[in-house]
């Protein structure tokens, strides 16, 4: 295997699930002619009939797919941006997540929903959004957030063959951004597990997406510093490995939380009050959370995106705090 | 884009409507509105006082055109069934339906825990 972008990454599974199975197949805005993206770049000359251009409405994409599912298909549906997603919530919320709790589990729903989410790529107010807090607060539907390509593949690919409706979210700025050698590389098979990918004593952080890779470069100068960091790669929000959580919780009794997403409601809140609940007494210092200030939504301004967004300066910083308490 | 308004209550009127209309949008020739005219024969749930809100002579007008009658009588009239015919239908479909009400009032109730399975389908 090669050095491979997350980009390539979620084409290489997109490809491969469809070769695997005949009932997979891709739906989504400009999917034929690879999206806007390009995740689906090739696919529609490699797999005739199966890469399936709709018209510009989410609900519809997500309802689709839904019937598609029901009828023993597997569709992988592609929202152009997260942002966008919000039109198809009711499909997702009200109809896919009850498939089978409300047939007592005789009928259920395979499905994929990819969507590109985050910021940092002077997107503006329409096409930076985190959506993982909204979608993460709905059981019945997994939502899967991975930070490395490896795992990127490997989940992708446990997505479409799960029987349940999985949200699969892909940071866009770590599209081209994020490399790493597939052949050895750490790849998580199973939908709801998250990996410790650095061990210190001193401060655990715990982030997805793109500041999971921040995180990991505020580490690395803490480490300078001879602040020891655990950092965790939360993979999937729903369900959320709460048992992985708290033994970082544990290990260091200090713990930052980073996201994008604004401070209230977003899933920093459901992690920190896993830690106080199940971690109390282990605890050295208030859990802490760095995330978006509480917007409506990210500005297009590069200082002022640059302000909203966490970043390894803030991270460290925060991480400093932490440690001296 | 082309449309129809169609007699909502009128079965068969429905199905050749939406089938030309389904038919045209199959062979490539876009959407197709159609407008069926309904009425509500009952009120909304068990909770709504429909008299708060409509005339009772307007739902007795509608009435007339209950689409269980309307089908009833082309039958009838079309000479596809018989009277005879269609009273042993009813009949048995009424007996069908308080057989299964029964049936279901004679189960035993779910155990209250028993709320909490089936959120997600176990891979096979």
């Amino acid at each position: 295997m090669a050095v491979v972008t997350v980009l390539e990454a979620v084409r290489g599974a997109l490809a491969e699930a469809m070769e695997r199975d005949d009932r997979v197949l891709i739906l989504g805005e400009d999917v034929e002619a690879g999206g806007v993206f390009r995740a689906t770049d090739g696919l529609a000359a490699h797999f005739p009939g199966r890469v399936i251009d709709t018209p510009l409405a989410e609900s519809s994409i997500i309802g689709v797919s839904i019937g598609l599912a029901h009828y023993g298909m597997r569709p992988i549906a592609e929202i152009q941006f997260a942002d966008f997603i919000h039109a198809g919530f009711d499909q997702l919320c009200s109809e896919a997540s009850r498939w089978c709790y409300r047939t007592c589990g005789d009928a259920w729903l395979p499905m994929v929903v990819r969507a590109p989410w985050g910021g940092g790529v002077h997107g503006g107010q329409h096409h930076s959004q985190s959506i993982e807090a909204y979608y993460g607060h709905i059981p019945g539907i997994k939502v899967v957030v991975p930070s490395f390509p490896a795992d990127y593949r490997s989940l992708l690919l446990a997505a479409v063959e799960d029987p349940n409706p999985v949200l699969f979210l892909e940071h866009k700025r770590t599209y081209r951004l994020i490399r790493q050698e597939l052949a050895g590389a750490p790849a998580e098979t199973v939908i709801g597990r998250s990996r410790i990918v650095r061990r210190g004593e001193d401060v655990s952080i715990i982030a997805w997406g793109l500041m999971l890779h921040e995180a990991l470069a505020a580490a690395e100068t803490l480490a300078g510093e001879g602040i020891a960091c655990t950092v965790v790669d939360l993979l999937s929000v729903q369900p959320l490995d709460r048992e992985t959580i708290c033994e970082a919780a544990k290990a260091t009794g200090k713990v930052l939380i980073v996201h994008e997403d604004t401070l209230t409601g977003g899933f920093g809140a459901e992690i920190a009050a896993t830690i106080v609940e199940h971690a109390f007494e282990y605890l050295d210092a208030p859990v802490r959370r760095l995330c978006g200030p509480d917007v409506p939504a990210m500005p297009y301004h590069h200082a002022m995106e640059a302000f909203f967004m966490p970043d390894r300066e803030r991270i460290a910083a925060a991480a400093r705090e932490l440690a001296a308490y | 884009m082309p449309s129809a308004v169609v007699d909502g209550m009128d079965a068969v009127a429905v199905y050749q409507t939406v089938k030309a209309a389904a038919d045209q949008a199959r062979r490539g020739g876009g959407p197709y509105l159609v407008e069926a005219k309904c009425y509500r024969l009952w009120p909304h749930s068990s909770d709504d006082d429909d008299t708060r809100y409509r005339p009772r002579a307007e739902l007795e007008e509608w009435a007339k055109k209950d689409p269980l009658l309307v089908m009833r009588t082309r039958l009838l009239e079309d000479g596809i069934a018989d009277e005879a015919t269609l009273s042993a239908l009813e009949a048995g479909v009424q007996e069908e339906v308080l057989e299964a009400a029964q049936w279901a009032l004679q189960q035993p109730d779910p155990a209250p825990e028993d709320a909490l399975g089936y959120v997600f389908k176990e891979a096979e």
